[in-house]
């Protein structure tokens, strides 16, 4: 592509405009790093973006988000940074979805895309991005910052699994998790979020060398492996750390490498009846399978998300008297026998069995 | 018991010392006695670097020869969770 908008990219020997225009990157969160991230990819051309955030405009927003203006207060973060991003560079496609991206992102329509921006400010859903992105082999940048050190890490899923997000956070991260939760992952009403206060600088220097790393900005031909860059602002040192594969990671540890990806019904008979009857079937989150009072149990079998720590006392007058059952994996006869003609409460489930791991993601497509 | 002797630092740089320690230790306990020791925030979650090998030391990891040797410096970096608001 010669178009006079590209001409000085293409006077660089190591860049390929053309990359660029048939790349197709997914940016979850358009807060401050996401700002930088989507605008870093429309002004080099990236020819297709999706932006997921379901979060509006606020007034404290705009002191780190280059494409949001004061009239932009009160609408969607996702829908205004595509329409910015748009203005941009007339020959490219941004879209924005205003929704949770776990939701609205299928994982099938995933691996249409060549990389993941992850720009969101918690670990549950960096943990998510990570996951999704090693189910579908798509490169995987997450980005972090402070006020005064940014980071990028890049795993590039595509070509290589070696160590993914999991495998690299310390135990102190999921313990951080469960305080936002009670009774057995039931959202907790009183959790209040840490902020963590930051400036344009850090989230500036987060998204570029995230842009310049996750599309191989002139390393086309280097060892891909899962990398870190580490900046401090203030001091100007940069750390480039090659990350590890831990054996027990609960992501990586736990798939494998020999995924199939299927569409199924979002019912119990779509998962497969021919399988060994004790195949385990691990949900893509937890389940509220019931709740017991004294010896009677009543089936919930929904997500757990959906309930809050004062479910217990909506069902019983002590809710000390009620008892939960929350798990995220099954076998395949317990499903069917226990749970016959319900839906499955999940985005996917992944069933193993020996050596065989299937992915069956639940929309309305027929597989 | 073997040894091995490092210099353990900030990422901010601003603490820095040589320490011997055992290679029964693990990476976690490295960053815990950085914790403790120099009163870094308790509420912020820490990774491992070896600096000298480019590599990252892992919680559960040892500190056996061929994760570190001596003279190599360890750096204590917070792992980063913002990046929306």
């Amino acid at each position: 592509m010669m178009l006079e908008r590209y001409q000085r990219h293409n006077l660089i020997d190591w860049f390929s405009q053309d990359t660029l225009t048939r790349t197709k990157a997914a940016v979850i969160g358009a807060g401050a790093v996401g700002n930088e991230v989507i605008k870093n990819l429309a002004i080099l051309g990236v020819g297709e973006i999706h932006v997921f955030d379901f979060d509006t405009i606020e007034e404290h927003n705009l002191t780190r988000s280059v494409m949001f203006r004061t009239e932009h207060v009160g609408r969607s973060k996702a829908l205004v940074a595509a329409e910015q991003a748009s203005l941009m560079d007339c020959n490219i496609s941004v879209v924005g979805t205003h929704g949770d991206f776990w939701d609205h992102l299928k994982l099938l329509e995933l691996q249409t895309y060549d990389v993941l921006f992850c720009c969101v400010d918690n670990f549950e859903a960096r943990i998510r991005c990570n996951t999704l992105c090693y189910l579908t082999r798509v490169d995987f940048v997450n980005t972090g910052i402070d006020s005064r050190f940014a980071v990028a890490e890049v795993f590039p899923f595509s070509r290589v699994s070696s160590g993914c997000f999991e495998c690299n956070i310390p135990p102190s991260v999921y313990s951080g998790i469960s305080e936002r939760y009670s009774c057995g992952h039931l959202r907790k009403l009183t959790f209040i979020e840490k902020k963590v206060p930051t400036t344009i600088i850090t989230s500036t220097i987060a998204a570029s060398i995230a842009v310049s790393a996750g599309l191989r900005l002139g390393a086309l031909d280097a060892e891909p492996a899962a990398r870190r860059l580490y900046v401090d602002t203030i001091g100007g040192s940069l750390t480039n750390t090659l990350l590890t594969q831990a054996s027990d990671c609960p992501c990586c540890g736990q798939y494998g490498n020999n995924l199939a990806l299927v569409a199924a019904r979002p019912d119990i008979e779509a998962l497969p009846t021919e399988w060994d009857p004790d195949a385990t079937v691990t949900t893509s989150e937890p389940i509220l399978v019931s709740y017991r009072i004294g010896g009677h149990e009543t089936l919930i079998f929904d997500r757990a998300s959906r309930f809050d720590s004062d479910f217990p006392a909506t069902v019983a007058e002590d809710p000390g008297d009620v008892e939960l059952e929350v798990r995220d994996q099954f076998t395949l006869s317990e499903l069917a026998s226990r749970f016959k003609g319900r839906a499955m409460p999940c985005k996917y489930a992944v069933v193993t069995s020996g050596e065989k791991t299937v992915v069956f993601e639940f929309t309305e497509r027929q597989s | 018991m073997s040894d091995v002797k490092v210099i353990i630092r900030t990422a901010d740089q601003t603490r820095k010392a040589e320490i011997t320690v055992a290679r029964a230790s693990t990476g976690g306990d490295i960053i815990q006695a950085a914790v403790d020791n120099w009163s870094m925030p308790s509420d912020t979650d820490y990774s491992l670097v070896n600096t000298t090998s480019g590599k990252a030391v892992l919680p559960s990891q040892t500190l056996s020869e061929d994760v570190v040797t001596d003279g190599n410096i360890l750096e204590v970096q917070p792992v980063l969770v913002a990046g929306y608001e």
